[in-house]
């Protein structure tokens, strides 16, 4: 209840910045909208809330806000508007949809013109709201049309404010302002926005129509009461949130970068809909509301948990890309986590130990190749070792192809008086070489586990953390 | 004794030159994983020379390094479609400005439309009005939760020798991701409102579009 009453607001204050479509003169869609009691209102359809109310200006200007349990049908009675002019559908599954309401029957169907000039029809409960968007264009007998620089800086304050408040960015180590006080700089900001707004809807007020600017400047007052409430809130909760990268469907990022993209697009930045404006600054309002009240926290404890963060995250990064913990890389992480607590210390070196001693071991059972200790990171080894074998088997394949015939292997005959003896084979320049093939070959099936336990170990004294036993 | 030993040498021997034959191939079939995992058509030596965070060590994110679908298998983006939109500029200035007003949720709403449509062509028996209804209302939805997960950007130094030229280039990219089952939702919609308005002329079309539905239960 709170949020619409934000949001009617909202939208007389845009609307004291830019005048009704009537007024000057540009083509819009009109709707018309039956009730059960048999009158007929003829206007541009604001916001509609299926099940709950729309918001309608008619021909003078005038907003109402209908009661939708009152609605029996809404239907579009003229074909002229301008291109700028759309409807935007929010549906309950997370669609949005742009296009122009052609029909709707509460209970029934609701029939929506979208670009391409594609019809589509859907259930009304699939839908949340309807909010209409409309850029007028100045034409050139337009009596009084609103001044573009005004709207434009009104409307890019009021975007900034809430992109400013809410935009992800990384803070900056010196800031030390609060959350509480930039708060209370985009409220200052926004108070005078809607001074300039009252100044505004005074001028139009002597021309036109008292009783609307009357009303007006009412509900001007009620959004400053609305805001300085808010304030006061924030200052007794204080913000809990902590920034940084949030879970997907998270409706207030979705709101900061619907925002951000109207903002930042120049097409949007040029034709930035009013109407939009109005939903935009109603969701980050609806946002702020809920920061609000977030249950409390102490705000020193946040920055805390934030900076320790970014120093895990910082610390990750480093440890991530690398499989081999060299020196430079150890004092680094020495220096970062030195006023990281234990818990989050031993948290990292959980997640960066070596746990893959095991299957390098398995994999170096392929001769030659030491794949598992290339792959763990243990590259000198594994060049080493797979080098050395390679010599040795190439090596042993060339005296054995060359002297295969003549080789007779280690037996040798001496004469012992008169007769001959076999003497026992003895090692030959062969047999060292497969013996020390077969040593090097059961060293690499250790070599994993040996490697894991000593980086595992430089980490562990890097992070300053205790470890006992053997660490693959 | 001497003979067995020469029997089983030879055996050994060409036991370990098999296994060596065998894994260098089954290296050289997996390949490097390319540290940027984006296209190139750039004919001649591409050469990153700067990338952001390089300046201060930090690593090129993991998101560079794999293709959006192999992204979609990781925890991280569960339950969304990714997509990696690239962007080239000729200056760094240019570029970041570019990537910070990136219209992420109109191009996420095409990404959508395109690789459904990708489905769409290689099912047969579909109807041209169809498929051209479908995309129409699919490239008229846009995501509520259509999100801007990071952007990325690369400084890259391009020779070709054989024209013996040398140039610079930026390229960016940036990262959407769109709730799966968002996207499902504007798929029902959009299939739904092509069914409707198109209906099926015979049999065969009637299979091919209940063969799609199911290929489009299953993901995207």
């Amino acid at each position: 209840m709170r949020s619409e009453r934000r949001f009617l607001i909202l939208i007389i204050v845009i609307q004291i910045l830019n005048p009704p479509a009537e007024l000057n003169g540009a083509e819009i869609l009109m709707e018309s909208v039956s009730m059960a009691d048999g009158s007929v209102f003829s206007g541009v359809v604001l916001e509609h809330r299926i099940g709950e109310y729309l918001v309608l200006s008619d021909h003078s200007g005038d907003i109402r806000c209908l009661p939708a349990r009152d609605i029996v049908s809404i239907e579009h009675t003229m074909e002229r508007y301008s291109g700028d002019s759309h409807d935007v559908f929010f549906l309950s599954d997370g669609l949005i949809l742009r296009g122009h309401l052609v029909r709707y029957l509460p209970g029934g169907e609701l029939t929506l013109l979208v670009k391409g000039e594609q019809m589509i029809t859907l259930d009304p409960e699939r839908v949340i709201k309807i909010v209409h968007i409309h850029m007028p264009v100045p034409e050139a007998d337009t009596p009084n049309p609103p001044d573009p620089v005004l709207r434009r800086e009104a409307v890019n304050l009021q975007l900034e404010i809430k992109i400013g408040e809410k935009k992800p960015v990384k803070p900056k180590e010196n800031d030390t302002r609060s959350d509480i006080e930039s708060l209370a700089e985009e409220i200052e900001e926004l108070e005078e926005c809607l001074e300039e707004a009252e100044m505004n809807g005074a001028e139009i007020a002597g021309n036109e129509n008292e009783e609307y600017v009357v009303e007006m400047i009412e509900g001007i007052n009620t959004a400053i009461e609305e805001l300085t409430a808010l304030a006061e809130a924030c200052e007794m909760t204080g913000p809990t949130r902590t920034k940084g990268p949030s879970a997907v469907g998270d409706p207030e990022r979705d709101a900061v970068e619907f925002l951000q993209a109207a903002i930042s697009a120049p097409s949007h930045f040029t034709d930035l809909p009013l109407s939009e404006v109005v939903l935009s600054v109603s969701l980050s309002m609806d946002t702020l509301a809920q920061h609000a009240i977030t249950p409390a926290a102490s705000f020193d404890k946040v920055k805390i948990h934030e900076s320790n963060a970014q120093t895990t995250q910082r610390i990750q990064n480093l440890l991530s890309t690398r499989k081999r913990y060299g020196p430079v890389l150890r004092a680094r992480v020495g220096v970062l986590s030195a006023g990281l607590p234990e818990e989050t210390r031993r948290s990292i070196y959980e997640t960066n130990r070596h746990h893959d001693a095991l299957n390098a071991s398995v994999l170096n059972l392929i001769p030659v190749l030491n794949w598992g200790s290339w792959r763990q990171g243990d590259r000198a080894h594994a060049l080493t070792n797979a080098v050395t074998s390679a010599l040795i088997y190439a090596a042993a394949w060339s005296v054995m192809t060359q002297y295969a015939y003549e080789y007779t292997g280690a037996l040798d005959l001496q004469q012992i008086g008169e007769g001959w003896q076999a003497l026992p084979p003895s090692p030959n320049t062969i047999d060292y070489g497969f013996a020390v093939i077969g040593v090097t070959y059961l060293y690499s099936l250790v070599r994993p586990f040996w490697y894991s336990h000593r980086q595992n170990a430089r980490l562990a004294r890097a992070l300053n953390i205790e470890t006992r036993g053997p660490q693959w | 004794m001497v003979k067995t030993r020469r029997v089983v040498g030879y055996f050994v021997l060409t036991l370990f030159s098999a296994v060596l034959f065998w894994s260098c191939g089954t290296i050289q079939g997996k390949g490097p994983v390319p540290e940027i995992a984006a296209g190139n058509d750039f004919e001649g030596t591409v050469t990153v020379v700067e990338y952001r965070g390089s300046d201060i060590g930090d690593p090129v994110p993991r998101w560079m390094q794999n293709f959006p679908e192999e992204l979609e298998t990781r925890d991280e983006y569960a339950g969304c479609y990714v997509f990696r939109f690239e962007l080239r500029g000729v200056d760094l200035a240019g570029l970041e400005r570019s990537l910070q007003d990136f219209p992420f949720s109109l191009r996420a709403s095409r990404a959508v439309h395109d690789r459904a449509l990708k489905k769409a062509d290689q099912q047969e028996g579909l109807s041209d009005g169809f498929v051209d209804e479908a995309g129409r209302v699919l490239m008229a939805i846009e995501y509520l939760g259509a999100s801007r997960r990071d952007d990325f950007w690369v400084h890259e130094l391009l020779v070709n020798k054989e024209e013996k030229s040398k140039g610079e280039r930026y390229r960016g990219w940036v990262l959407v991701s769109v709730p799966k089952e968002q996207a499902h939702a504007a798929l029902k919609l959009a299939y739904e409102t092509a069914d409707t308005h198109q209906p099926p002329q015979h049999d065969r079309e009637a299979r091919a579009r209940e063969q799609l539905l199911a290929k489009f239960r299953l993901g995207l």
